[in-house]
């Protein structure tokens, strides 16, 4: 009982931050159908500036700036109404752009906007935590009920406020006129506008209200843990974020209730299950995906809201942007363009080119660099076919490269080499028969997780494949005895080939090449078939597609596991080139890079994941040169997070979207013109 | 309002010639490559009932969207009461006195009658007058009345379309603009909303009509425009027009 | 009306549509005959629409039965009804973006398509022989709508509305349907294209495809249809040859409205 009681304090507490927070994604998609993936971050400044206004100086940039030392209630409220503007302004720059743009557009912005937000937290507060300061109400010693349950003062204020907070809003949202014309404008936006509603300001309100309720969730949370750090709101927005979607996106009462089951669940299920603590985080998801899958509308929701517009990211060329930069883009298209227009002799040349430069660049460190540039471009190959040429988006694509890695990791070094002491040496043909086998292994995966969000479209898709991801993720941490969890699998042998082994650069740079030609290949032959065509199909209007014979469940399931073989492939190698892998190898944040890269180079194109991973990963090394940069590393993720803003803004397309690849055999239509 | 405001007869007629309400010239509205409304001219006198007829995809409720903003205009001009609103944003044209009831009614269902009602008059500064208009509309629709605390989406449909002309006129318009009031109604509640539209007008409020009931628009109408493949091609006084030219426009018998 | 002959293509019987409280569709009996044009119209709002996307498997009717070709067809999913040869082009054109015409077209074939993975991959030659087939069945079926060749290779969302309408048309074609459903068919269209069209819907018919056809010009629907069934509120109002039809009293007042 004691011990159950002290859990439930524990868990209401976290419940009251996760309601605070999932406030936040529900009002402002109920307002605009919009995940705004930044509220997590928008959390994280919420607690680094109360924390920083209520320190008498803080280094900031490297330099001590003096501040106010503010009392908590001053420096809450005024980082609460700063991180408000910052939501307005996000909303102004970053999606209202996008108010009309297919819902792709606006959810992968606001995923660079979370990448922008962090990176620059960042740069600013630096990649230490800050301690939450201390103050007279957290000196205050525990209250004590039931002579067992031990809750100190400021946990019951992190509840009060949170009760009083979402009453507030209840309050406002039923009786105000501001609140009115939010319910109003959520119903119907052509109907409210039509009484007079300026639709966009109560938009903005509904941003700046949600950004608030961040802030005020993110500075409980640092208070009550102690710290602020750039990274701290990843994990809390993720989880507000399922709370919201489990009681019913776009309902208040519904975030309450979802914030407080989660809180609830996670305390008792790190408290009663055995090794808990260490799976805490996979319970959130495991109830999301579950959720997800039995009641896609939540709790308290409405099934509706599991729609997606029709249209791809491809659809949409916009009009939009300066003179000179719609120029820029032009150029740089019309290029790529006339040489996508060139076919397999282009690839071909491409490929030559490729052999030239790794035959000549002297130094191994840049090898490694271009062998780096071709993995990250035949993942994003991978992720392509799913999210470019089918136009679903997969935020757990990583845990299909993570299998192939983990696979030939356990099977060399865990298996052979330590239960059998068999030398990788002897065995070096397993490589060879790994590569598929992991492929398969991975799209076997694939169909696993792609079943069942068959019946979620848009973001929910987005949402449960992200939960699937972080499964896999928690799973390769906490399964000790299969993955060593958080020191991975040192010693994977590096390629070898009758012995001969291919662990130089140079050698390893020419093996990932050729798996990229296989790569390419592969999936040129297959987008440029029927195959190919009914995941465009499916992509530009899947009703249509339907209708037209094409079993859009079953090519959904085929693009997963094409996908996911590709995940797998690579990833057998990736462990075998990096003879070293670990969970952080695959997390979100990779996963969220591979879609940037697929994004920049355009969505749907073959060219486009290499064009965008070779411009990244070089930039990424030719940007340490400069001193800035050296000082502030994290800048060029912001960097990456603004390109992707502007390019989802003015150039929705891609960068190579007229690289346009046919879907028709290449042969049939030689013939033809014959 | 700083601009003249309409004139108004008792008895809806108007005796002399007066500058138009509503005027507009040239209004083309295109989706993508097809023209829906090609250079229409319309002119809405003060105190009078104009109706929009034509059969279905003629144009009429392109043209009614296009004149509360929700569509952009390809070509042409929209003067209201003196002043141009042709790039007015929608919520604005509200204030200066145009309320659009649009077709298939769009009540906000999950709120109550008296909220909706509150949101017609979101564009007015006057709080406090708004429980008298209320009260004033009750008078009109005697039933909303009795619904006022139950959530629109739980109304009838006729009961529906009077909560929506109700909330346009919760803005307190010059011009009332009205698509297709009657559709999917039973009979006696299209004539219960058409003796509406007669009785707006008696209460001073111009109304640009669109109705699929041409007969009976055309019956109550001062003026009235015949609308095909997004032009006007005929208009006459209400009393004047030929309902058998009409009839052939719509049951594509050669006039 | 009830009672049908074996004669027809496709028959409705007792369709019911309901959404949430309200009756979309009330106890719809219709059967489309074996090479038909067979129009359906009704005021705004009547419910043809609705009617349409229960035949194609777009809205599963909250009652009633549908039999295709002999077959009861109403359990299955929209790619069934397709792959049954009940074939469809939308009122507001739902071409593929990013595709172009020719690739669209190949679409409506996809039934038609089987080669494994492995053998698109490798190259089988049964793989190919099938798309080159198709490409050369595409490009026949462009030709019979009234396509020049050299558009075949244009993205299909950048041509004119009339050009959209035929390729939409040539799409829904190469399945090799045996009843085509269009919804509205002729909106937005001039008179001149919509006699073209209408004329390409009687080569469609002499082909031996019957026709289901939406539309609101009464003049076209008039010269065009054999036969003709109205709706109102979402129930049968009238059924039979057009002229009978469209002088009916009842279909008039249903468009026109009653004078009080």
């Amino acid at each position: 009982m004691d011990y159950f009681g002290q859990l439930l304090a524990n868990g209401l507490v976290l419940g009251a931050i996760y309601a605070l927070t999932a406030v936040a994604f529900t009002l402002v998609y109920g307002v605009v159908r919009l995940v705004n993936f930044a509220f997590g971050e928008l959390f994280m400044l919420g607690a680094f500036l109360t924390t920083s206004l209520m320190l008498p100086e803080v280094r900031l940039f490297g330099t001590v700036v003096p501040m106010p030392g503010f009392p908590l209630p001053i420096a809450a409220l005024g980082a609460i109404v700063i991180t408000g503007v910052i939501g307005v302004v996000v909303d102004r720059i970053a999606y209202r752009p996008l108010r009309n743009a297919p819902r792709l557009a606006p959810l992968i912005t606001s995923i660079a906007v979370s990448v922008v937000l962090q990176s620059l937290a960042q740069t600013a507060w630096g990649a230490e935590e800050l301690r939450f300061p201390q103050f007279y109400l957290a000196t205050l010693p525990p209250v004590v009920l039931f002579d067992s349950i031990y809750l100190s003062v400021m946990d019951l204020v992190v509840m009060a406020t949170a009760i009083v907070a979402m009453l507030g809003l209840s309050l406002f949202i039923a009786r105000s006129s501001l609140g009115r014309a939010m319910r109003a404008s959520a119903e119907d936006q052509t109907a409210a506008m039509l009484v007079g509603i300026p639709v966009n300001r109560v938009v903005a309100a509904a941003f700046a209200i949600g950004s608030g309720f961040a802030a005020l969730a993110g500075l409980l949370y640092a208070q009550t843990y102690g710290f602020a750090h750039s990274s701290m709101g990843f994990l809390p927005g993720l989880k507000a974020l399922t709370a919201a979607v489990l009681g019913g996106i776009g309902s208040i009462p519904g975030a309450a209730l979802g914030g407080l089951i989660l809180g609830l669940v996670e305390a008792l299920g790190a408290g009663y299950l055995p090794n808990g603590t260490a799976w805490k985080d996979a319970i959130s998801f495991v109830l999301l995906v579950g959720l997800l899958y039995l009641r896609p509308q939540g709790l308290l929701g409405r099934p509706e809201l599991n729609s997606a517009g029709r249209g791809s990211l491809l659809g949409g060329a916009s009009e939009a942007g300066a003179f000179w930069l719609r120029a820029v883009f032009a150029r740089v298209d019309a290029l790529l363009a006339r040489f996508a227009a060139a076919g397999a002799p282009a690839a071909l040349g491409l490929l030559a080119i490729a052999i030239v430069v790794g035959t000549l660049v002297p130094s191994d460190y840049w090898l490694r660099i271009l062998t780096m540039v071709v993995i990250y471009g035949m993942l994003a190959s991978g992720l392509n076919v799913i999210v470019g040429f089918a136009g679903l988006l997969d935020l757990g694509f990583v845990a299909f490269w993570a299998v192939g890695s983990y696979l030939t990791s356990i099977l060399f070094v865990l298996v052979l080499k330590e239960s059998y002491g068999v030398a990788p040496q002897e065995v070096w043909w397993l490589l060879y028969l790994n590569l598929p086998l992991g492929g398969l292994l991975a799209a076997g995966l694939a169909v696993l997780l792609g079943t069942p969000t068959l019946r979620l479209r848009g973001d929910y898709l987005a949402i449960m494949t992200l939960g699937f991801g972080e499964i896999v993720r928690v799973v390769a941490i906490n399964w000790m005895d299969l993955t060593r969890g958080p020191m991975g699998i040192r010693g994977i042998p590096a390629p070898n080939l009758f012995g001969i082994s291919l662990g130089s650069p140079r050698a390893q740079f020419f093996f990932a090449l050729a798996l990229a030609a296989v790569v390419v290949f592969a999936v040129a032959r297959l987008v440029r078939s029927y195959v190919g065509r009914a995941w465009v199909a499916i992509r530009e209007d899947e009703e249509a597609a339907e209708a037209m014979g094409v079993p859009t469940a079953r090519y959904k399931l085929y693009a997963y596991a094409a996908s996911g073989f590709v995940g797998g492939f690579v990833g057998v190698f990736y462990a075998h080139s990096q003879q070293y892998i670990s969970p952080l190898n695959f997390s979100l944040f990779e996963n969220i890079l591979l879609l940037m890269l697929v994004v920049l180079g355009g969505l749907g194109t073959f060219i486009g994941p290499f064009v965008g991973a070779l411009i990244w990963i070089v930039f990424l090394q030719l940007a340490l040169d400069l001193p800035f940069v050296q000082a502030y590393p994290e800048t060029r993720f912001a960097l990456l997070g603004v390109v992707l803003i502007v390019l989802m803004v003015f150039r929705p397309q891609g960068l190579a979207a007229s690289a346009r690849v046919g879907l028709t055999m290449p042969g049939a239509r030689a013939k033809e013109a014959a | 309002m700083t601009h003249s405001g309409p004139i108004i007869h008792p008895t809806g007629l108007i005796e002399r010639p007066v500058e138009p309400l509503l005027k507009v010239s040239g209004l083309s509205v295109s989706y993508g490559r097809i023209r829906a409304v090609d250079a229409v001219d319309l002119a809405v006198e003060p105190g009078r009932i104009v109706s929009l007829v034509g059969s279905n995809g003629a144009g009429k409720t392109t043209t009614l969207m296009a004149l509360s903003g929700l569509l952009p205009l390809a070509a042409g001009r929209i003067v209201f009461a003196g002043e141009d609103i042709t790039g007015l944003a929608p919520e604005l044209r509200v204030s200066h006195g145009i309320a659009h009831v649009p077709e298939r009614r769009r009540v906000f269902a999950g709120m109550s009658v008296r909220e909706n009602l509150a949101l017609g008059a979101y564009s007015r500064g006057d709080a406090t007058e708004i429980a008298g208009d209320i009260e004033r509309l009750t008078q009109l629709f005697p039933i909303l009345g009795k619904r006022m605390h139950q959530a629109a989406g739980t109304l009838s449909g006729g009961e529906q379309q009077m909560l929506a002309i109700a909330r346009g006129l919760m803005s307190r318009p010059q011009l009332l603009i009205m698509d297709e009031p009657t559709m999917g109604l039973a009979p006696q509640m299209i004539d219960l909303i058409l003796d509406t539209v007669l009785e707006i007008r008696k209460l001073g409020t111009t109304v640009l009509l669109v109705e699929q009931n041409a007969i009976e628009a055309m019956r109550l109408s001062d003026h009235v425009y015949i609308m095909r493949l997004g032009r006007i091609v005929h208009e006459d006084s209400g009393a004047n027009i030929d309902t058998e030219r009409v009839k052939a426009f719509y049951m594509g018998v050669d006039a | 009306m009830t009672e049908l002959k074996g004669g027809a293509l496709l028959e409705a019987r007792q369709v019911v549509v309901r959404f949430g409280g309200l009756e979309a569709v009330g106890g719809l009996d219709m059967a489309v005959a074996r090479g038909a044009i067979h129009g359906l119209i009704g005021p705004n709002g009547a419910g043809k629409t609705t009617v349409l996307n229960v035949l194609t498997g777009f809205i599963r009717p909250t009652a009633g039965r549908l039999v295709f070709d002999g077959e009861e067809i109403g359990g299955l999913n929209v790619n069934g009804f397709a792959r049954r040869g009940l074939a469809r082009t939308f009122q507001n054109i739902r071409l593929f973006g990013a595709m172009t015409v020719l690739e669209s077209v190949l679409v409506g074939a996809h039934q038609r398509f089987s080669a494994s993975a492995p053998a698109l991959i490798f190259g089988g030659r049964a793989a190919r022989t099938a798309e080159r087939a198709m490409i050369a069945r595409a490009h026949e079926l462009l030709d019979f709508v009234g396509l020049r060749h050299d558009i075949a290779d244009r993205v299909a969302t950048t041509l004119s509305y009339g050009h959209q309408r035929r390729v939409e048309i040539a799409r829904a074609l190469m399945s090799s349907p045996k009843l085509l459903l269009l919804d509205e068919p002729l909106a937005g269209m001039n008179a001149v294209e919509k006699q073209e069209i209408a004329e390409l819907v009687r080569q469609v018919r002499a082909q031996g495809i019957a026709v289901l056809l939406i539309e609101h010009d009464m003049q076209i629907v008039r010269s065009l249809c054999d036969h003709l069934t109205v709706l109102e509120y979402g129930k049968l109002l009238a059924d039979g040859a057009p002229e009978r039809v469209l002088s009916d009293p009842a279909v008039q007042a249903a468009y026109l409205g009653r004078a009080r």
